[in-house]
């Protein structure tokens, strides 16, 4: 087996090129090379839909059920699914409980993002703030937002504020993290360029500061995202008046895999999506980058 | 071999690639060159013009479309041990202290410990950095880590050393220095080197020959009959001023 | 004063600045929930009341009696109470860590040792990791149940995830210029390997190892809290159904000084192996030494003419 990297400065003389040692040029030319990769993505998304078919096949049904089982459960409970109606929930299908879940990781991402990086981009300027905000950040940041959701159950109750609450608290952390390290990565060299101009404070933080943030802060939101995905879920199962995480518990309750397995795969692509949108967001936003 | 033959012969060889816009590119259009051995090649060009990727045929890390290399009569087919290479980049490996990285290829060969540190600690005597060969190549300035990557290659002993613009980074006086360090090493032990640069002036200090490579071609070949060693005084002679406007013009820049 | 040591004290600053923020809300709040428990304990409810009460889940042994069979109250029992169930839980913990840098590292290694491995499982590799891990816990439960077996291969699975994909990425960044440099002094791929690949990413494995610290941490809370039966965040779980949040709030205290020593610790251990990576301070007050130009080291001083 032979190790291939492609780090390093790239060389001026060989734009794109990958050398191998021992071989010749790649087989690619431009086009061709997109169709490659394109053939590999399509190759690679088949062979997870094949291990998932060929080990359900080999398990009982009470532990796997086939993409297209899963896929089935997904379409006819979709809009409305009785089972649910059971637990409490109402007249819902998975839809309407998924944008639940959805609505409460955009606010709580969005308003506890927002102050985040206004704290964190400040603070990587003020040392004052810095002081304060630092051990602050570095004691939440570990473990303690999964022991505060059931805290917040005990306090707030079983109501959407529960979970938003804890959402925003780790969104507000984890983007004063990204935020500041982003402010720092800010070459100073700009900064006094802009000085020389004469640039004053504000000008500064709107001209340089905050575009130059962005491409690293927008990379944070998109890891922040990824887990409070997972935030969300979990606290809808400790609790909630609806979301996905409920109808989980619910068809956990039930021992229904199928179910299980549909609420899963609606999670994940609609977790794969948003992320999609703010990496879309980014070439936007940022084409510089 | 025998004496008179070229120690290393390129021959016809052609290298093209394919841009990320996917326009193709030739690097290299059909180039032949001997060199004999005890030679020091200077490989002069402007950026993109082919030099380096010259350089990387010779050293086996890329193959040609077409033509060949031999070293010695036998067909370079890859990376070896005959063909020692200081590169562009800082390859001194920073998880190694100083010694170790000298004696790496040496233990790479199953020389045992007590010689491959003999071997090291007396090529870094010979550059200068017994010292320092306890020391992390962290701790080091980019001089001295130039200075450790020329004992390491030394310490191999092949028979052939290519070098990649390899004092590009370094300061003026540095490089300099540097630069004196291997044509001694070179003039002890009676190599041939084959060194790339863009910078003609280093050219026209350390070469015997230079090769001016230009839009993929060899644009003009010549031997430096200046003394060695080589001093500023016996470049600025009428003959070598003259040399070193016939490069200029070559790369363009008269 | 180096870094190290400020952050630490940091750190202590932070939550003592923290713990009297606590204690002022809990005058300020004097709310009860259901069963008198105030909804914001101070310390001194935690400490006399709460602790105390966590011997209830002392089931007897080492010569102290077990409040369900009639014995006192006590701080012992509060504490060996405590004990074996951090002692459960950590022992899921290290199984989930162990098993998962294991199985990531190796699993990474393979696959980057091919690029065509490496391009077909990608897509399945972003699949995997964009599924949210807590999501998945459900579905773990029920194929393997929620015991310590089932969440060591939960949290093996999270582990597993991380360093894999962190391994992958160490290797495509370890720079070209010294594979080809091992090339050339005619390194066989095992030499290549050992002396080149595993060094070179270790730093960066490192750091995904240290990531994982914190997430097996948080995927046992999460595991514990959704069903298990022993462990610290069963105790979690029986507190909230008598909206104890006394015992919540230290057994939330005990995860995080958990979590914050184990990695320090680690961080402090692995520091050493890396001291050579140019990004690693020292820690002492001074730069790292740069043997000047100009001292001893004459670049000529060993060459004659």
């Amino acid at each position: 087996m032979t190790f291939r990297s492609t780090g390093g400065p790239p060389d001026p003389e060989l734009p794109r090129f990958r050398m191998r040692a021992g071989n010749g040029p790649p087989k690619g030319l431009g086009m061709q090379q997109k169709l490659v990769d394109a053939l590999y993505t399509v190759a690679g998304i088949a062979l997870f839909f094949a291990v998932w078919w060929i080990a359900a096949s080999q398990l009982p049904r009470s532990r796997l059920v086939t993409p297209l089982e899963a896929g089935r459960d997904l379409w006819t409970n979709f809009f409305y699914s009785p089972r649910l109606g059971v637990f409490g929930l109402g007249k819902v299908g998975y839809g309407s409980l998924l944008l639940y879940t959805l609505s409460n990781v955009f606010i709580g991402l969005v308003t506890g993002g927002a102050i985040g990086i206004l704290i964190g981009i400040a603070s990587a300027r003020l040392k004052l703030l810095r002081i304060f905000v630092d051990p602050v950040v570095l004691v939440l940041g570990t473990v303690p937002i999964l022991v505060a959701a059931p805290l917040f159950l005990l306090w707030f109750g079983v109501v959407p504020f529960t979970q938003v609450l804890l959402v925003a608290l780790y969104s507000a952390v984890m983007m004063v993290l990204f935020s500041q390290r982003a402010a720092q990565n800010v070459n100073p060299v700009y900064e006094r360029w802009a000085m020389t101009f004469g640039a004053g404070t504000g000008a500064r933080m709107r001209h340089i500061l905050i575009p130059g943030t962005v491409p690293e802060i927008i990379g944070g939101l998109r890891i922040t995202l990824a887990s409070a995905w997972g935030l969300e879920v979990f606290a809808e199962i400790l609790g909630a008046p609806s979301g996905i995480g409920q109808a989980i518990k619910a068809l956990t309750n039930l021992s229904n895999v199928p179910g299980l397995l549909a609420c899963v795969v609606i999670v994940a692509v609609t977790a794969i999506v948003t992320d999609i949108l703010l990496v879309v967001l980014m070439r936007r936003v940022a084409i510089w980058a | 071999m025998n004496p008179g033959e070229p120690i290393l012969s390129v021959r016809d060889i052609r290298v093209g690639f394919v841009r990320a816009d996917g326009t193709p590119v030739l690097a290299l259009d059909g180039v032949s060159l001997d060199v004999s051995s005890g030679e020091f090649v200077c490989i002069l060009g402007r950026s993109g013009h082919g030099k380096t990727t010259l350089l990387n045929v010779v050293a086996g890390l890329l193959n040609a479309q077409r033509g060949e290399v031999r070293v010695m009569h036998l067909p370079v087919t890859g990376p070896g041990t005959d063909r020692g290479v200081i590169f562009q980049q800082d390859a001194v490996f920073p998880w190694m202290r100083v010694l170790d990285n000298v004696a790496f290829g040496l233990r790479v060969r199953n020389v045992s410990r007590q010689e491959r540190l003999r071997i090291a600690r007396e090529h870094l005597t010979l550059v200068g950095l017994l010292p320092v060969a306890r020391a992390w190549p962290r701790e080091l300035s980019g001089g001295m880590r130039a200075r450790v990557a020329i004992a390491a290659v030394f310490a191999n002993n092949p028979p052939i050393l290519l070098a990649d613009e390899p004092f590009g980074a370094l300061d003026y006086v540095t490089r300099r220095q540097v630069q004196a360090v291997l044509r001694d090493l070179w003039r002890r032990t009676g190599k041939t080197v084959l060194f790339v640069t863009h910078d003609v002036d280093e050219a026209m200090m350390l070469g015997t020959r230079v090769i001016v490579v230009s839009n993929g071609r060899i644009a003009e070949d010549r031997a430096i009959e200046l003394p060695m060693p080589r001093s500023d005084d016996d470049v600025a002679t009428p003959a070598g001023l003259a040399l070193k406007h016939l490069l200029l013009h070559h790369m363009g820049l008269e | 004063m180096n870094s190290g040591m400020s952050r630490l004290l940091g750190a202590l600053m932070g939550l003592l600045v923290l713990g009297l923020a606590w204690e002022l809300l809990s005058h300020v709040v004097t709310a009860k929930g259901s069963y008198d428990e105030p909804l914001v304990p101070g310390w001194g409810y935690l400490f006399g009341n709460s602790l105390l009460r966590m011997s209830d889940y002392w089931g007897g042994g080492f010569g102290v009696l077990a409040p369900s069979e009639g014995g006192p109250r006590t701080y012992a029992a509060a504490l060996l109470a405590l004990g074996e169930a951090s002692l459960i839980s950590f022992e899921r913990v290290a199984g989930g860590m162990v098993f998962g840098v294991l199985g990531g590292i190796g699993l990474g290694l393979l696959v980057a040792s091919s690029d065509a491995a490496r391009r077909l499982i990608a897509p399945t590799v972003h699949i995997v990791r964009m599924t949210p891990f807590l999501a998945m816990i459900p579905l773990f439960n029920l194929w393997f149940g929620a015991s310590t077996f089932g969440i060591i291969l939960f949290v093996a699975y999270g582990v597993a995830v991380i360093m894999f994909i962190g391994t992958i990425n160490a290797v495509r960044n370890v720079p070209k210029v010294y594979l080809d440099r091992a090339a050339t002094v005619g390194a066989s791929r095992a030499r290549v390997f050992r002396h080149v690949i595993l060094p070179a990413i270790f730093p960066e494995i490192r750091a995904s190892f240290l990531l994982s610290f914190g997430l097996s941490w948080s995927l046992v809370v999460a595991g514990e809290l959704l069903g298990a039966q022993s462990g610290l965040g069963v105790i979690v779980t029986y507190a909230l159904q008598f909206a104890y949040t006394g015992r919540v709030m230290i057994v939330a205290f005990l995860f995080i000084i958990y979590a914050g020593l184990s990695f320090a610790l680690f961080e402090a251990v692995s520091r050493k192996i890396i001291e050579w990576h140019p990004q690693v301070e020292k820690n002492t007050a001074a730069a790292p030494v740069r043997w000047r130009p100009g001292s001893d080291i004459s670049p000529t001083s060993e060459i004659t003419r």
